[in-house]
């Protein structure tokens, strides 16, 4: 298979860098913290009594949901500077005049931004499965765990490379990445309170308790783009059988079809990838100077003559 | 090679190219000057598939440059008016990232990457990171790194700025050989005797319109000939100058002390007829010259002057 050469490129120098091997101890230095410490919390309190295996159970929780939320905020800050580093090395206009395809640019930048976080990530697994045994975890959770890590990235991950793409300069395209992540983390779970309480005062306001009760669920299919939701349901699954989606469900007054009640991880990581998809073909629709919109130019412009200003200063 | 015709492009309701005809043959060392913001970069762009063309058609090598960019892009070779270098990596490194790109790789790559390291004298700075490189290094790597896949045609922008005289000479050394070579080359420069020395043909372009374009010669006689004669003698200056006015392609002068200025609208043959007629008649002649441009001066001609060219 032939390596997509931005790719290669970039790993050959983020690998030389000693900061990445510094921060790949310390990153499992302190997953090996947590872990010892939660044990320590939870194994010596009950030292005299029975043993509490569920404790371990609460530090794989942290865990991975600090290794998730970690990937989220990390990814973003990556992958947003991607585009406008090139930029500011003037090589972006350089590898636009090579037989490269925007496309893949986008694809290089994002592999190689997401592959360093994933290495951490992966580093981190033998820690993970220490307190995986000891709390009774199976080899599908861990399974599940990976996946969910590898889309999160390449979801926040096209969502960076949009922002970068579009905006070209890391500080803004950055701004840009969290607003979105946000939006999708945040903004989904408000918008399912708020409309579920609308919902709540409509029924016992207007209709005064004798109508019927509106049927929300559409606004809990939002939920389907919140990766944060995904790790949540996740592993409640993973420990109970408490099934939330039908909860959620009826929360807001309605039901949702099976298949997203019995597979509701499937289903977010599927829309999840097609997001994904689809904000790579903007990345690389924004990349292609012959398919830039006209709007593009006047910020240009107004660049160009800044430029210009500052050249005369000098 | 080049077929340019009627490319326009506007940036809001600034008019960058205005209708720009131009055509280069296969071969052609073809020197692209005008002053700044004249619209050298912003064709240079059009026809290396960098910025969207508002109007007209670009033939490049056969394909159609405005619509099959990739079939055009294995044809050139840009470099911009800027380096574009990845600091981290060695020079040797930088070489076989582009090669990469279009699927060179391994030690094929590395050979092919040091021959043109070589042919830009770089060969001795392969292992040296590219931040640790001079300007001109810099600018030469750059060179080379357009060359990776062989094209046809190389479009330099400006590519021998910012450097110092030597590196310049050395600049059109290259550039010479890889014409020899049988590329063929555009060179954008502001600056017309720097393109003189090397070009094939050059060709004006002021306000995004093509003012002229030809011969080196034809075009350095034709900005010559609206340059003043300075004629200095030594003695008897009333003859001297009463000679100069019967002529006929004089069309004034003015006197400053043993100097004389003399704007004179002929060929080469004309002013040798001239300085004959003076010498034949005993004027003491001791310097007698076309004033050639300077810059300025022939930035002021070509936007002053466009009859002169046209
Ligand atoms: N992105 C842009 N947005 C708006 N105007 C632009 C843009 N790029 C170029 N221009 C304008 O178009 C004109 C032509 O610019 P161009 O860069 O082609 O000139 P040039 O001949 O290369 O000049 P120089 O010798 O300074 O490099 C200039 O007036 C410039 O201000
Ligand atoms: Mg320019």
């Amino acid at each position: 298979m032939k390596i997509n050469p931005v790719y290669g490129k970039e790993i050959k120098l983020r690998v030389r860098s000693v900061r990445f091997a510094v921060t790949i101890l310390l990153f499992n230095l302190a997953l090996i913290a947590i872990a010892l410490f939660g044990f320590e919390i939870f194994f010596n309190v009950n030292i005299n009594s029975r043993i509490d295996y569920s404790g371990a159970v609460v530090v794989y929780f942290i865990l991975i949901s600090l290794e998730a939320a970690m990937v989220a905020l990390l990814v973003p800050v990556f992958t947003a500077g991607s585009i406008a580093g090139e930029r500011e090395k003037q090589t972006l206009e350089i590898l636009l005049t090579t037989v490269l395809k925007p496309m893949q640019i986008v694809i290089g930048k994002l592999m190689s931004s997401i592959s360093m976080i994933l290495l951490l990530v992966f580093s981190s697994l033998p820690v993970i499965s220490i307190v995986f045994t000891i709390g009774g975890v199976n080899m599908t959770n861990l399974l599940q765990f990976v996946l969910v890590i590898i889309v999160i990235s390449l979801y926040v991950g096209s969502i960076g490379m949009c922002a970068s793409a579009l905006l070209k300069k890391a500080v803004p395209a950055t701004v840009l990445s969290f607003g979105m992540l946000i939006i999708i983390c945040v903004v989904t779970v408000i918008a399912v309170f708020v409309v579920n309480t609308s919902a709540n005062m409509y029924y016992y306001n207007t209709q005064n308790t004798s109508g019927v009760y509106p049927d929300v669920t559409w606004v809990g299919y939002f939920l389907l783009l919140n990766p944060a939701f995904t790790v949540l349901e996740m592993i409640i699954s993973q420990y109970t059988s408490q099934n939330i989606i039908s909860e959620l469900a009826s929360g807001l007054n309605g039901t949702m079809p099976s298949i997203f009640m019995d597979y509701w991880f499937e289903c977010s990581i599927v829309v999840q990838l097609v997001l994904t998809f689809i904000f790579l073909m903007l990345a690389a629709r924004f990349l292609d100077p012959l398919r830039r919109k006209e709007k593009e130019k006047s910020s240009k412009k107004r660049k160009k003559k800044k430029k210009k200003s500052g050249d005369v200063d000098d | 090679m080049v077929e340019i015709e009627n490319l326009y492009k506007h940036y809001g309701k600034f008019v960058a190219l205005d209708h720009l005809d131009l055509s280069i043959e296969k071969g052609e060392l073809f020197g692209f000057v005008g002053p700044n913001g004249a619209g050298k970069t912003t064709t240079m762009r059009i026809i290396s598939g960098l910025l969207k063309a508002d109007g007209g058609q670009v033939q490049i090598a056969g394909v159609d440059a405005l619509k099959d960019s990739q079939s055009l892009k294995r044809k050139i070779g840009y470099m911009p008016d800027f380096f574009g270098v990845y600091d981290n990596l060695k020079a040797i490194e930088y070489m076989e990232f582009y090669a990469s790109i279009y699927g060179i790789v391994g030690k094929k790559a590395k050979d092919m990457c040091m021959e043109l390291m070589d042919l830009v004298n770089l060969s001795d700075k392969a292992e040296f990171y590219v931040d640790s490189l001079s300007r001109g290094m810099k600018q030469r790597l750059c060179l080379a790194r357009s060359l990776v896949h062989n094209p046809e045609l190389l479009i330099l922008d400006e590519p021998a700025s910012g450097l110092d005289p030597r590196a310049r000479f050395e600049m059109k050394g290259i550039l010479r050989n890889l014409h020899d070579m049988g590329k063929t080359i555009v060179i954008s420069s502001h600056i017309l005797s720097e393109l003189a020395e090397m070009c094939t043909t050059i060709g004006i372009i002021d306000k995004g319109n093509m003012l002229t374009k030809g011969s080196v010669e034809d075009i350095m006689r034709r900005l010559n000939t609206s340059n003043p004669l300075k004629i200095h003698v030594i003695e008897n200056i009333e003859s001297a100058v009463r000679i100069i006015k019967e002529n006929p392609k004089v069309e004034n002068l003015s006197i400053d002390g043993m100097d004389i200025t003399v704007s004179f609208n002929g060929s080469e043959e004309d002013e040798a007829e001239l300085l004959g007629n003076l010498v034949n008649n005993g004027i003491k002649v001791v310097s007698y010259v076309r004033e050639t441009g300077n810059l300025e001066e022939v930035f002021m001609m070509v936007t002053a002057k466009k009859e002169v060219l046209s």
